[in-house]
């Protein structure tokens, strides 16, 4: 009975969780969000107008089906971090610190340049 | 089962914090009779005195008090008011959050059920869904609505008065005689001022005292440790017996090698022996009597010679060297009839502080007389002598006062003191 109370309340305040598809769409929106930041044009090489279409482009985000193999789920959670401590909502733009911070993790910049998958 | 353990120490919990307020009050009610009640208590022990030369026979006698007590008997109501304050709020507040959380429980599943993919955590989940946010907060209004429904309910139902009626009885007067008086037998001892003097056994009530045991004047007289009332004239009777028994123990030889102090002393053991045993003291009581009247009166009474001042009782004593002897039995009282016909003369008081007029006068009783005392320079009727001091004092006659409607004899304290 408690047990269901307390699973309750937390479920309450989390929902279920997101495909791999949507973390990565959310990884690119705030990346690009404009103003793009310069560590991304530069570290990503993408043109600040085209920004999440081309990274869309690159990583295949894009189709429902996708889902992380190299870098792994858990290591763009871990790396995205910096982003996610200032919003949860993936349409707010993150700080450029958090974002270069986001970009020293080399296997999550080789898979937004179509590196890997 | 465990469940309900804890749901069943929780509810306790609950009632406890729904702890009633009692309010006693007492009403009373109709007066129902009065009637009255005989009740005996223990009285007092009382002796009366007489001599037989050598003896001093006491007649030691207990009594109770028969008390007769009129009592009203009354209804009375006792009342006690239980109300829990807390159990208003508690009851409103629980139906509120009751109600709203079952309502939201309620519209939580018509409320869209799809999470909120805009957010992603930092764990990688989506937000919670619109149905899932109402449902929890319908959890939370019910857990604490519920809890507050339950300790409103249990105040509730503390709510309420118990009357206790009961008779109660107020004694309204009572009236005392005393009663079953009775000859007692057992010990009986004369105390004098320093512990006790002689003891004897009463039997059937009489105890008798030989005057060889009688060395100080007589304070109390107890029987099994407890003091004896004496009359007025039993207290007469045994300070006239302890004067006699004294003098038989004195050895006087020449009168003239007294002191002023010491032949005053005897005079005033002489006096008072004198209504016991006239026949044997007359005749020394008129040789003292002569020898006062032979040594040269103080030019002026009170005179100490220049600088010097006294500085006890005994010392002024002999400075004034009084003639008249104010005290219980003394035959010197009689001629307070006329005080104007003492002026001037010194005199020895023994009595009773009964009234302080001001700082300064004061009514002191002696037997059945009384005298407007004025008191030395520095003494106060309150501080040393406060009403009932049993005093001595050397007292100059200064004729008579009258004060209001009262007119008594006026002496002028020449020196007075607590008396032993």
């Amino acid at each position: 009975m408690r047990a269901f109370a307390a699973v309750l309340l937390l479920a309450s305040c989390v929902g279920p969780a997101a495909s791999d598809a949507d973390l990565c769409l959310d990884v690119i929106t705030r990346l690009c969000h404009a103003p793009v930041c310069d560590e991304t044009l530069s570290r990503l090489s993408v043109d600040a107008g085209v920004c999440e279409e081309t990274l869309l482009a690159r990583t295949g985000c894009g189709a429902a089906e996708f889902a992380f193999s190299s870098p792994s789920r858990d290591r763009v959670l871990e790396c995205r971090t910096p982003m996610a401590l200032e919003s949860s909502s993936r349409f707010a733009k993150p700080t450029c610190e958090a974002v270069t911070e986001v970009l020293t993790c080399l296997d999550v910049v080789a898979f937004l340049k179509g590196g890997s998958r | 089962m465990r469940a309900r353990r804890a749901l069943t120490l929780g509810l306790v919990g609950l009632v406890g914090c729904a702890a009633p307020e009692a309010t006693v009050r007492t009403e009373r009610g109709p007066l129902l009779r009065n009637f009255h009640r005989p009740v005996v208590v223990d009285g007092a022990v009382t002796a009366t005195a007489s001599v037989a030369w050598p003896n001093l026979v006491l007649k030691v006698a207990g009594e109770d008090v028969c008390r007769d007590e009129e009592v009203s008997e009354y209804a009375e109501d006792t009342v006690t008011e239980r109300s829990v304050p807390s159990a208003g709020p508690a009851l409103s507040t629980g139906i509120v959050l009751t109600l709203a959380g079952a309502i939201a429980f309620g519209v939580s599943y018509a409320v869209s059920n799809t999470p909120d993919t805009s957010v992603i955590d930092r764990s990688g989940h989506y937000g919670p869904a619109l149905s899932t946010l109402v449902r929890g907060w319908s959890l939370l209004g019910v857990g604490v609505g519920v809890p507050a429904l339950v300790v409103g309910i249990v105040g509730f139902l503390q709510r309420g008065e118990d009357v206790r009626h009961v008779k109660v009885e107020q004694i309204v007067g009572q009236k005392d005689e005393p009663c079953h008086r009775r000859p007692l037998s057992g010990p009986v001892t004369l105390l004098g001022p320093s512990g006790p003097l002689v003891s004897a056994d009463a039997v059937a009530g009489v105890a008798s005292f030989d005057r060889k045991g009688v060395t100080a004047p007589v304070q109390t007289v107890s029987f099994a440790n407890r003091e004896v009332e004496l009359d007025a004239a039993s207290s007469v009777v045994v300070e006239a017996f302890t004067a006699c028994a004294q003098l038989e123990a004195e050895t006087v030889g020449s009168l003239a090698e007294l002191g002023d102090g010491a032949l005053i002393a005897r005079a005033r053991r002489l006096n008072a022996c004198r209504s016991l045993r006239p026949d044997e003291v007359s005749q020394a009581l008129e040789a003292v009597k002569e020898e006062l009247a032979r040594r040269p009166a103080k030019s002026s009474p009170g005179a100490f010679g220049p600088g010097a001042e006294p500085s006890n009782f005994e010392d002024v004593v002999s400075a004034y060297s009084p003639r008249l002897f104010f005290e219980l039995g003394s035959a010197d009282l009689s001629r307070l009839d006329d005080p104007k016909s003492l002026t001037g003369q010194s005199a020895l008081v023994d009595g009773v502080v009964v009234e302080g007029l001001s700082q300064s006068i004061g009514v002191v009783k002696v037997g059945e007389r009384e005298l407007y005392v004025f008191l030395p320079p520095r003494r106060a009727w309150g501080g040393d002598f406060a009403e009932g001091t049993h005093i001595e004092a050397v007292v100059i006659m200064a004729g008579s006062q009258t004060v209001g409607e009262r007119t008594l004899p006026l002496v002028r304290a020449v020196w007075m003191r607590p008396s032993p």
